[in-house]
């Protein structure tokens, strides 16, 4: 075979990859406009192409900007915020088990945001409302989960980094993490009235639904400066999946790589548990669907899991908000449902075999 | 490419594993580190390559150390290919090959690196398998595929751990022709090997380790009886044809 037929064979296997991640891409938007048109109240196409034209009545226009919009970008951001830390995870730790929700740092996360509204009083409680918590500084709510999530990133990236922890043993880790911190959650309810209680109980449950414009530009900002980072090292992840010492043969900095993978993973996961609650198994799943799809390079599994983390999420909570309507499921339950036999499928067949 | 070792020592954890190895490696030669388990060869490589840095000592390519080279110009003069890779995510045979360009991708892949990687894969005869997956290929395909790897890094030293562990002998005998071809054009080579006789057939320079110290060195003449019953604390029968020279175990001490 000549060289240049050689390359024009390997230029057509990567054109697949750059149609699937198109079709992904369309899949987004499908799911985006489902997401504006289906829901409790009745919104038809119409309306929608009409508010887009800014004819739509009051109340439609209302509905879609004030409630959908915010609601369908919040829940693409925070999938595809939280699958692709959890694509990164898996290759930093080398853990195909690895994520934010099984490491335990979600867990983390949310102790951390609740910290900060009930000790720290970084959050205003009102009962009575459809939305009992505000966070009147969303700044140091995020900042707060961010340096609790640091906490179970750190001990887990030690473990990796000086015990070589096997995949289980750093999933047991996590478990542990999380019930850890799931018992500082209980012991803030205990101390808090009932309202706060309500409020810890909002960020166990994972729901798109707080999602408004304001605050808005916080989780876009982290997220995508989380996945410029991401991007920017997809050569070092592919690297690393080679081997420690493969990675520092073609002249990867290693230590560097991993500390910047997870911390920016971590900061991540922070901002999207801090606005909607931990949400399990999105980091989880979606890359391991993504590398059946689309294979395990990481140039193109981490901008996939981005977006097939953006629709997962996104038709997870248009099936939670319309599958017992009017009542509006937060989303984390539904997640929670499919992602739970998942990890149960890839822990059985994977045991021994490396799990990729 | 002069390549020398000046007294490097490295130890783990307190227990010292090289001491003061010193050799001078002439240039395209294709040499052999030999000694029983333990005795350092691997980490040997692994200082050469600066995946670990000696506690004291250098190694020194055209006289400058290479710790102090900066990480993607150390990569674009030695290449390394480990004993076992493990359980990898998927990744065909040409993105693998691929990777070994990342020292000198920036941003985006340029048409010279697959233009080099397509070349590499010809040249070892990994063109039908080309985008194939790697873990799904036999032991000796895969050993080829990071050889060409680490080619791709256009190195100007090249080091093996173990290259021939778990072939059979064809495969054997492939990877050590190859490799003698590498050598030949001018990529000094160095292989951690356990294999005597393929040793002794194929490499023109030798480096015996024993617990961590230099026990001999130089070209053939230092395969002698008396060398390798030292050196692995055994006695072994020589026989020599066709100007080969074969060694038997026979017995310990």
């Amino acid at each position: 075979m000549e060289t240049a037929q050689l390359e024009k064979q390997y230029s057509r296997h990567i054109g697949r990859k750059h149609t699937l991640i198109a079709i992904l891409l369309i899949l987004l938007v499908i799911s985006a406009i489902a997401g504006m048109v289906l829901g409790s109240a009745e919104v038809g196409w119409k309306a929608m192409v009409e508010t887009l034209g800014s004819q739509a009545s009051a109340i439609e226009q209302q509905i879609i900007v004030n409630i959908r919009l915010p609601r369908i970008l919040s829940a693409i951001i925070t999938g595809a915020a939280l699958a692709v830390s959890g694509a990164a995870m898996q290759s930093i730790l080398k853990n195909p088990l690895g994520s934010p929700f099984t490491l335990g740092i979600s867990n983390a996360a949310a102790f951390g945001a609740a910290f900060a509204v009930i000790i720290l009083g970084a959050g205003t409680t009102q009962s009575g409302s459809a939305n009992p918590v505000i966070l009147n500084n969303p700044y140091a709510v995020t900042a707060s989960a961010f340096l609790w999530s640091l906490v179970s990133t750190g001990i887990i990236f030690l473990l990796a980094r000086y015990k070589g922890a096997t995949p289980e043993v750093m999933i047991l880790t996590g478990i542990i993490l999380g019930s850890l911190f799931s018992a500082g959650m209980t012991a803030l309810q205990y101390f808090g009235d009932d309202i706060e209680i309500s409020t810890v109980v909002f960020w166990t449950f994972g729901d798109i639904g707080r999602a408004s414009w304001r605050d808005f530009n916080i989780l876009l900002l982290v997220v995508i400066a989380a996945m410029v980072i991401f991007i920017r090292n997809r050569w070092n992840y592919n690297a690393l999946d080679a081997g420690d010492e493969v990675a520092k043969s073609l002249g990867v900095n290693v230590e560097r790589t991993r500390l910047v993978g997870m911390v920016t993973a971590s900061l991540a996961t922070a901002i999207a548990v801090s606005f909607f609650g931990i949400i399990a198994f999105v980091g989880l799943v979606v890359p391991h669907i993504v590398r059946r799809l689309i294979g395990g390079d990481e140039r193109y599994l981490i901008p996939a899991s981005a977006i097939f983390g953006g629709v997962f999420l996104l038709v997870s909570d248009i099936v939670a908000r319309t599958i017992v309507a009017p009542v509006v499921l937060p989303v984390g339950i539904l997640t929670s449902f499919l992602g739970a036999p998942l990890f149960l499928y890839l822990l059985i067949k994977g045991i021994g075999k490396g799990y990729w | 490419m002069k390549l020398s070792i000046h007294n490097v020592t490295f130890s783990y954890n307190g227990t010292p594993v090289l001491e003061n190895v010193t050799e001078n490696i002439p240039a395209g030669s294709f040499v052999a580190i030999v000694g029983p388990n333990g005795s350092g060869k691997s980490t040997l490589l692994r200082c050469i390559d600066g995946i670990l840095k000696p506690r004291m000592g250098s190694v020194l390519l055209e006289d400058r150390d290479v710790q102090d080279f900066d990480r993607p110009h150390k990569a674009r003069k030695f290449g390394y290919v480990p004993q076992e890779a493990g359980h990898t995510p998927p990744s065909t045979v040409f993105d693998t090959v691929l990777m070994g360009r990342k020292p000198y991708i920036g941003w985006q892949v340029k048409q010279q690196d697959k233009t080099i990687t397509s070349r590499i894969i010809r040249q070892l005869h990994l063109e039908e398998i080309a985008l194939r997956d790697v873990n799904k290929l036999s032991g000796g395909q895969r050993q080829r595929v990071f050889i060409a790897r680490a080619l791709a890094q256009q190195p100007e030293v090249l080091l093996l751990d173990e290259p021939t562990a778990n072939l059979d002998l064809r495969h054997q005998l492939e990877v050590l022709q190859l490799l003698q071809s590498v050598s030949q054009k001018q990529i000094t080579t160095l292989v951690a090997i356990h294999d005597l006789n393929l040793a002794a057939q194929y490499c023109s320079h030798f480096i015996m380790l024993r617990e961590g110290k230099i026990f001999s060195s130089g070209g053939r003449e230092i395969l002698t009886r008396e060398n390798i019953e030292s050196l692995y604390d055994i006695r072994v029968n020589i026989f020599q044809a066709d100007d080969k020279i074969f060694f038997v175990p026979v017995d310990k001490k």
